[in-house]
């Protein structure tokens, strides 16, 4: 591509730099000129339509949208005099009038709304024009958020994000005129829509009160609220979190747009079901007495443990964890005798299969032909589905599935196959399809680990060898959980299926290191036979966040720490280390995972005989240095 | 003595000529195309070559042909901003969506002389290298969708259309689109939109000119349909021919509808600037005048969103004089000849050729209600100014016409209408706020006496302790 031609253009009498294809506002935004802007979001293509951003071109008395006019070398604008003011002043009016904006009842008021911002900074004291007062639906049907046609300003913000960023199109504006409305589907609501994804992009791109979070509303204003980046602990993409608290409650999150992953965006995972969903938190430690958990102190859980553990000999104790683990704990695992990592079928031959796949969303971005093969991105990974979905629609590049189970992505599918059933015809049919195709991308699952899935990627491989050298496709594998790769590459024993591990007698005493897993570890009960050998077992101690079936087989329990308390780093599907910033105090004793084994070691080590492993310890994090916004609220 | 000039409409209305194929080819049909693809090229004398396309193209820009659809802009130059150097695809779009209140000429000749209106597209299309083209035509024209599908589906029939055109190696595939029913879709770069299936949403322009960035992001030629039938005129008879008709800058016929209320209202094609407003609405050839004891008030000269001329209003027209020299002469509304540059000067367009009369029976805001209730039905929404200060206006001179006017409605209409014009991204913005800028402004006692009565009434009501009279429920409606 050529190089953009420099340009020069002046800005309230101040020459300012730029390149050809900028547009006003992208210029001015540089040299730190603040344009008012309401329909115009960096991130998505302009819209041109509120007409805040108007500025005078060429002294005037033209005007044009900043955000959406291409500079031209030698350009001359005012973005600010009195009758800019009063012009942008008049549009605000014209959008108060239009519906009915309550403030005071508006989850946004004061501050976290762009256009009472807008008015407020116009000096927009009242408004001359009568209201319309429409009748205008709310619809509440959608689980996470809900949206207010009256506080809808019609700015096609969140049109564009659901277009541009998740793909989906789901939203629309109906009618003509004053009549526009935003509509979800063909004029359905979000509770009964079949395209949402209920990704969140849209209510984070309004800048109203119309789309809000139910969760958010009226827990805090995001302005008045603490900030931390960290990272989503849902899987292996690992996108870039901006979560937001207060009273030491998570009020929001939002996609942070200084991520190199994601760029901004998340799926239903990160979004919501971490933090809006409703789930039991387990908030001390506990231990069984006659039959009943009971709320104990920590030292005396670790009393408890000690003395279960007493001269065991190390073969007769294991120790079973999640693959949530952060690298940190995870370099900890390996000084326990028996410990194991129970992981998702066929997780593990994938990563030891594949290499990571660094670039893979710049490579999904331009690709002409993505191939799906056992992954379900749509349902685990939402952010690589949309990526696959942006690059179909704003492409037109094709999409081949090839699984075992139907998606939300076959929707969006040239081809789509299902895997037991294929004939030889159809790898004519995939022949054709990438015939003339020259970026590609083949991203798998676990399941392309399976025989079957095995037999399907040698055909693929074949056929691209066909078409000659460097026409391979970029390879993006997608594991299943979120530190997966880490896992395999500290030499951890995988298990897909736990049962064999816990025959192997005598075990009588196990900690399962749960985590933060969202069902509490509870899917382990799955395994087969999991439910009686775990009966079989003298002493189980189970560290969790979450209550759940899984505490019901354990002696001890003990509180562990949630994501937003967690602290350390994360290895993505990338290959990249991403970090996790402890985002609020751990809830009652929770501790993290790693203080966690650093007290199950201790407190076993002492005691039991025939202490194994290193002595050289890793230093722990200590837990309880995340500053607390109670302090600060005396 | 004035009279019509029929040239586009020279057989449609003749006893006897139909719509079909057949009768089009005994009145010498296609035979203008088949001589431009049999054109050779010409060599000039520093030995370049010029092609029948470009010779076409040149003797368009010469007729000095402006665009019928409203803007009167010369077809020959935007022909001439074409991209023809991006190696994409150019694409010919005829807009036939013909929704200006006020206008019914595009209709007679897709329903009277379609084949006409065919040979003109493909004649255009030729000279500028297209291979694909689109007649969009409005929805509510059904039965002229399937006219000019049964004529395409003849001219493919007769190799006017399809591969190969008449053995010239030259392919060309037309296509008619139905629109939906929205006034917004005959903006060009809304078309567009809607062509390519999404909602009419007007473009940004700057950048999406459509001559580099049209349909299917690719360079796009929009004209009006009696804009491409004058072309198959002008090839037929020479640029420099047609541009003796009419006057200098505003050359060849256009079709003028004229409605309101006069005796004859109707269509008339007539030689741009021979005729005057008034001989097009006294004159027995044209309109007939006015009814028996009316006088005449006011005119939209050019399609509802023209500005308005009250009956009596003066002109400063400049004029070139035989000998070159610039001078000003002074005209009456009536003596206002009828073409692009005069009613522009006048402080009016136009625009599509449509001249509504109102005599002094009409009632102007109720008429400017009529208008009014259009634009803001009709809007498409993108614009704040637009969006909500059509809607605003609508409603405030329904207000006024129900009895809860106020004096400084007026000023109000005024101050809306002002600031959408030069706001908005398209012309629609304009479409709506000029009708009220004019009407307002001209006829402002009318505005602001209906105000005061209005408010008049209330206080009386009110102070007579009668309670909310019936007005108030009308403002009570929830009707939005
Ligand atoms: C709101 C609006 C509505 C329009 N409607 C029509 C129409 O119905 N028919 C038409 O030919 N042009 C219409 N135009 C003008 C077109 O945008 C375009 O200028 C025209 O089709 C160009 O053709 P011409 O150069 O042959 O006149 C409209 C313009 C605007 C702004
Ligand atoms: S959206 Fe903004 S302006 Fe509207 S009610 Fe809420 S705070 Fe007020
Ligand atoms: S939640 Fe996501 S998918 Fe659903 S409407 Fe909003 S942007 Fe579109
Ligand atoms: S819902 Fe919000 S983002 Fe969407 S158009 Fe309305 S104000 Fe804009
Ligand atoms: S001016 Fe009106 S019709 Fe044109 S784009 Fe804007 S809102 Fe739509
Ligand atoms: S921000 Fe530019 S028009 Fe809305």
């Amino acid at each position: 591509m050529l190089a953009s031609k420099p340009i020069t253009i002046t800005i309230d009498g101040k020459s300012c730099a730029g390149t050809e294809g900028q547009t006003l506002l992208q210029i001015a935004a540089a040299d730190n000129v603040l344009i008012p802007t309401l329909c115009y979001l960096k991130h998505l293509s302009p819209w041109g339509g509120c007409r805040m951003c108007i500025v005078e071109l060429n002294g005037g008395p033209k005007v044009v949208p900043a955000c959406s006019t291409p500079a031209e070398d030698g350009m001359t604008i005012a973005t600010q005099n009195d009758r800019l003011t009063r012009l942008r002043r008049m549009t605000l009016e014209l959008l108060f009038s239009e519906r009915n904006h309550v403030c005071p009842m508006c989850p946004m008021n004061c501050g976290d709304c762009e256009l009472q911002t807008q008015a407020l900074r116009h000096g927009m004291d009242s408004v001359r024009f009568p209201y319309l007062y429409p009748s205008l639906p709310v619809d509440l049907s959608g689980r996470y958020f809900g949206l207010d046609h009256n506080r809808c300003i019609l700015c096609t913000r969140c049109v564009r994000t659901c277009e541009e960023m998740e793909g989906v199109h789901t939203l629309d504006i109906a009618n003509r005129g004053g009549r526009n409305q935003v509509v979800v589907d063909l004029n359905s609501t979000f509770g009964a829509s079949t395209s949402c994804t209920l990704c969140g992009a849209c209510v984070a791109a309004c800048p109203t009160g119309a789309l809000f979070d139910k969760a958010q509303a009226f827990r805090g204003k995001l302005n008045a609220c603490r900030s931390v980046r960290t990272t989503c602990l849902e899987c292996p993409v690992g996108c870039g979190l901006l979560v937001f608290t207060k009273d030491d409650r998570v009020v929001e999150v939002f996609g942070s747009f200084e991520s190199s992953v994601s760029a901004g965006h998340l799926c239903v995972k990160g979004r919501y079901q971490t933090w809006a969903d409703p789930r039991r938190r387990i908030l001390t430690p506990l231990i069984r007495r006659n039959g009943k958990l009971i709320t104990v102190s920590w030292p005396q859980a670790l009393d408890e443990l000690g003395r279960a553990a007493k001269g065991l000999p190390p073969e007769q104790t294991g120790l079973l964890a999640s693959p949530r683990l952060m690298n940190e704990a995870i370099t900890w695992l390996k000084r326990f005798y028996r410990a194991a990592v129970f992981v998702a079928p066929d997780e593990i031959s994938l990563c030891r299969a594949g290499d990571k796949s660094p670039q893979a969303f710049q490579h999904l971005q331009a690709a002409d032909a993505i191939i799906v093969l056992g992954a379900q991105p749509a349902r685990e990974n939402g952010v690589v589905a949309a990526k696959i979905r942006t690059t179909v629609r704003r492409r037109g590049a094709k999409l081949m599935i090839f699984h075992t189970r139907k998606s939300d992505l076959d929707a969006y599918a040239d081809l789509c196959a299902n895997v037991v059933s294929l004939e030889h015809r159809f790898w004519e049919k995939v022949e054709a399809q990438l015939a003339d195709v020259k970026r590609s991308v083949l991203v798998y699952g676990p399941a392309a680990m399976t025989p079957i899935g095995v037999t399907v990627l040698e055909k693929l491989i074949a056929i691209f060898e066909s078409k000659g050298e460097g026409q391979g496709p970029a390879l993006v594998g997608l594991p299943v959980t979120a530190n997966s790769f880490s896992l395999v590459a500290a030499g951890l024993e995988p298990l897909e299926d736990v049962a064999p591990w816990l025959d192997e007698k005598p075990l009588k005493l196990l900690h399962i290191l749960a985590s933060d897993e969202p069902d509490g570890g509870a899917r382990l009960l799955d395994h087969k036979q999991a439910r009686r050998l775990l009966k079989e077992i003298d002493r189980v101690v189970v560290s969790a966040a979450y209550q759940s079936d899984l505490t019901e087989y354990a002696q001890v329990v003990l509180p562990a720490a949630a994501w937003w308390e967690k602290n350390g780093t994360v290895t993505n599907f990338e290959g990249a280390d991403l970090r996790l910033e402890p985002v609020l105090p751990p809830r009652g004793e929770a501790r993290d995972d790693l203080a966690i084994l650093e007290a199950l070691w201790t407190a076993t080590q002492s005691t039991a005989s025939g202490a194994h492993g290193s002595s050289e310890l890793p230093a722990a994090q200590p837990v309880g240095s995340i500053p607390s916004n109670r302090s600060n609220q005396a | 003595m004035p009279s019509e000039y029929r040239l586009i409409l020279k057989h449609a209305d003749q006893p006897g000529y139909t719509n079909d194929l057949d009768c089009y080819l005994r009145h010498g049909g296609y035979e203008v195309l088949r001589k431009a693809l049999s054109l050779p090229p010409r060599i000039l004398s520093d030995g370049r070559k010029v092609s029948a396309q470009e010779q076409i193209r040149d003797e368009v820009m010469l007729s000095g042909l402006r665009g019928r659809g409203g803007a009167g802009f010369s077809c020959g130059l935007k022909w001439s901003f074409v991209d023809r150097k991006s190696g994409k695809p150019v694409y010919l779009i005829c807009n036939a969506d013909e929704s200006e209140p006020g206008t019914f000429k595009d209709k007679q000749i897709i329903y009277k002389d379609p084949h006409q209106l065919l040979e003109g597209t493909i004649l255009s299309c030729f000279a500028n290298d297209v291979h694909l083209a689109y007649i969009y035509i409005r929805g509510e024209f059904v039965q002229g969708a399937k006219i000019l599908n049964r004529a395409l589906a003849e001219a493919r029939a007769k190799e006017f259309l399809g591969k190969n055109i008449l053995g010239s190696g030259y392919d060309l595939e037309i296509f008619v689109h139905r629109g939906a029913g929205a006034y917004i879709c005959g903006e060009e770069t809304g078309l567009i939109e809607s062509l390519e299936g999404k909602r009419a949403y007007p473009r940004i322009k700057p950048p999406y000119f459509p001559a580099v960035l049209g349909l299917y992001l690719c360079p796009t030629i929009v004209n009006n349909v009696e804009t491409l039938c004058a072309v198959k005129h002008i090839v037929a008879m020479s640029g420099a021919e047609y541009a003796k008709l009419g006057t200098p800058n505003n050359t060849g016929t256009r079709i003028v509808s004229i409605s309101g209320h006069i005796k004859k209202p109707g269509y008339y094609e007539v030689e741009v600037g021979k005729v005057t407003l008034g001989e097009l609405i006294l004159d027995p050839a044209f309109g007939g005048g006015l009814r028996e004891d009316r006088q005449l008030k006011a005119v939209i000269p050019g399609g509802s969103s023209a500005k308005v001329f009250k009956a009596g209003e003066k002109f400063k027209l400049k004029r070139r004089g035989p000998d070159g020299q610039m001078s000003t002469v002074e005209v009456g509304v009536l003596d206002l000849p009828y073409d692009f540059d005069s009613v522009q000067q006048a402080g009016s367009m136009s625009g599509s050729g449509a001249i509504i009369v109102m005599d002094d029976t009409a009632d102007l805001t109720e008429a400017l209600e009529n208008i009014a209730e259009f634009y803001a039905h009709e809007s498409c929404g993108q614009c704040t100014p637009c969006r909500e200060g059509s809607l605003w206006m609508a409603k405030a001179l329904h207000r006024l016409n129900h009895g809860q006017g106020r004096k400084q409605d007026a000023d109000y209409l005024l101050h809306i209408a002002k600031h959408i014009q030069g706001r908005t991204i398209c012309a629609f913005g304009e479409a709506c706020a000029w009708p009220v800028l004019s009407f307002v402004s001209k006829f402002k006692d009318e505005f602001q006496a209906k105000g005061a009565a209005d408010e008049a009434r209330r206080s009386r009501t009110l102070t007579a302790g009668a309670g909310p009279g019936p007005d108030l429920r009308i403002a009570a409606s929830p009707e939005v």
